[in-house]
């Protein structure tokens, strides 16, 4: 009898055990449930806050929290209104000083270190620069190149941060009317503030993604958050991302905003030294542990252009960078290449940005 | 000792863990579902096996967002730059199309997704 009765039960026991392995695979890897999200439309784009969290009023409480964030740094950071840098531009335009809080005084002087060690690429004083071109609003359309003469007139006096100085208490333009634009850096800003609130609420894994730009913590629940880079020209992705707990993945593209004019597109991150968009170049994601970084970064590399993104990337710290060439070709840095998983049939090749390389 | 019936329910299990990961890793991120949301409150969900144009009233007015092959695409919207537009056909889970002007989205859905979140 025993034997018999070993035989019926047998089966049922592996029954048992293969349908409680099956559920645990598909429990493991399928949808998170703990994994919510939250869109709100701010600094005029679509921004996405990705908690993963078992607790559903913390997540609520969270999410809220990063909205605010985001919220609050995009009125204090818009260039025109009533927001802080609205008035500090209002009286730099005037050709007047401002009175800057702790705040701004504090990210003045870390955009002017990135923008020196950039050699001038980033630059956040091109205000009347971008609204020359008509790049400043949503709601501007511009349809052909401002004329030379007053791009040539605006880079004699009136753009680049070191035509303003600042004290710890007030911001003066040295040499006629100046306008800040944080158009570049801002975005970053929001993100790392998001997550920090996230972070203040007790949330440990969660993405932040501003239009397109983001910043991870945590991971996904067994595995790395996954990224997908959209393709610069194409419709679909170029590559594959894994970010690791606090990455930033920031991509500037010559498709975000241009027009084209006589065949040719005009888009909207300026060189500072000619003062018209910058060529060579139609995209570059940066990953590093800061959003507000990472975005300078990607701005920076972009403007530098294929001749001399490498020396840029090194002297800013930049060790993940992925640039995506006119002609269609993939330029990394080594690291880079370990991290992403091309997705494109485009040549790519790595280039090192190392002293030794 | 192994018996027929030990066989069977091996291989069956086998057959469904194998079907669940080809489901996940297999080309099974391609979308299946876009869902259209404007702040002023309409949510619209569409097969992209069926072939369409459909309006919603964004805060400015109508965005206009056609389905077609499995992909969809903003192709009006009353905004300037049109941004949304320009960003093309979707056809991957997870991609998003924007109108911040109009605060209307078009997000694709599908079984599964290949990406978190999205660079661009």
């Amino acid at each position: 009898m025993t034997p018999r009765f070993r035989q019926r039960t047998r089966p049922r026991r592996r029954t048992r055990l293969a349908v409680i392995l099956l559920a645990g695979t598909l429990w493991g890897c399928g949808p998170d449930s703990d994994t919510r999200s939250e869109q709100f439309f701010a600094m005029g784009t679509l921004v996405e806050v990705t908690i993963r969290a078992a607790d559903a009023a913390r997540t609520e409480r969270a999410a809220d929290a990063a909205r605010t964030a985001i919220e609050e740094t995009d009125r204090r950071w818009s260039p025109r209104g009533e927001g802080e840098l609205g008035r500090v531009n209002e009286r730099l335009l005037a050709g007047r000083s401002a009175a800057v809080s702790p705040e701004m005084l504090a990210e003045l002087d870390r955009a002017r270190r990135l923008s020196r060690l950039s050699g001038g690429r980033f630059d956040p004083a091109l205000g009347r620069l971008i609204r020359l071109w008509g790049f400043h609003s949503d709601e501007a359309d511009p349809q052909r190149p401002p004329p030379d003469e007053a791009i040539g007139d605006l880079l004699e006096t009136g753009a680049g941060i070191d035509r303003l100085a600042w004290n710890q208490e007030t911001i003066e333009p040295v040499s006629g009317p100046v306008a800040l634009d944080f158009g570049a850096y801002a975005k970053g800003l929001a993100v790392d503030r998001a997550v920090t609130a996230l972070r203040e609420a007790g949330i440990r894994h969660a993405i932040v993604n501003a239009g397109g730009d983001l910043r991870a913590i945590g991971d996904a629940g067994g595995r790395a958050w996954r990224v997908g880079v959209m393709h610069p020209r194409k419709n679909g992705f170029i590559a594959a991302v894994e970010a690791r707990d606090g990455d930033s993945v920031f991509t500037s593209g010559d498709y975000e905003r241009y027009f084209e004019y006589e065949g040719r597109r005009y888009h909207h991150i300026l060189d500072p030294a000619t003062g018209r968009p910058a060529r060579g170049v139609t995209s570059v994601t940066v990953i590093h542990d800061n959003a507000a970084e990472a975005d300078a970064a990607a701005t920076a590399l972009f403007v530098a252009g294929p001749g001399d993104w490498r020396g840029v990337a090194r002297r800013m710290g930049i060790r993940d960078a992925m640039l995506v060439m006119e002609d269609g070709t993939v330029q990394l840095t080594p690291t880079m290449r370990e991290r992403v998983e091309l997705l494109d049939e485009a040549p790519a090749e790595p280039v090192a940005t190392e002293p030794s390389g | 000792m192994i018996r027929p019936g030990d066989v069977v329910v091996l291989a069956l299990a086998l057959g469904v863990v194998g079907a669940g990961w080809w489901q996940m890793l297999g080309d099974d991120t391609r979308a299946r579902v876009a869902t259209i949301r404007s702040v002023e409150g309409e949510t619209r969900e569409l097969s992209l096996s069926r072939d369409a144009t459909v309006e919603i009233a964004g805060r400015r007015g109508p965005s206009r967002i056609r389905v077609e092959d499995g992909r969809a695409r903003f192709v009006a919207s009353p905004c300037t730059r049109d941004v949304c537009i320009r960003q093309g056909w979707l056809s991957a889970a997870g991609a998003v199309a924007a109108c911040a002007p109009n605060g209307v989205t078009l997000r694709l859905a599908g079984a599964s997704r290949r990406f978190d979140t999205i660079n661009f």
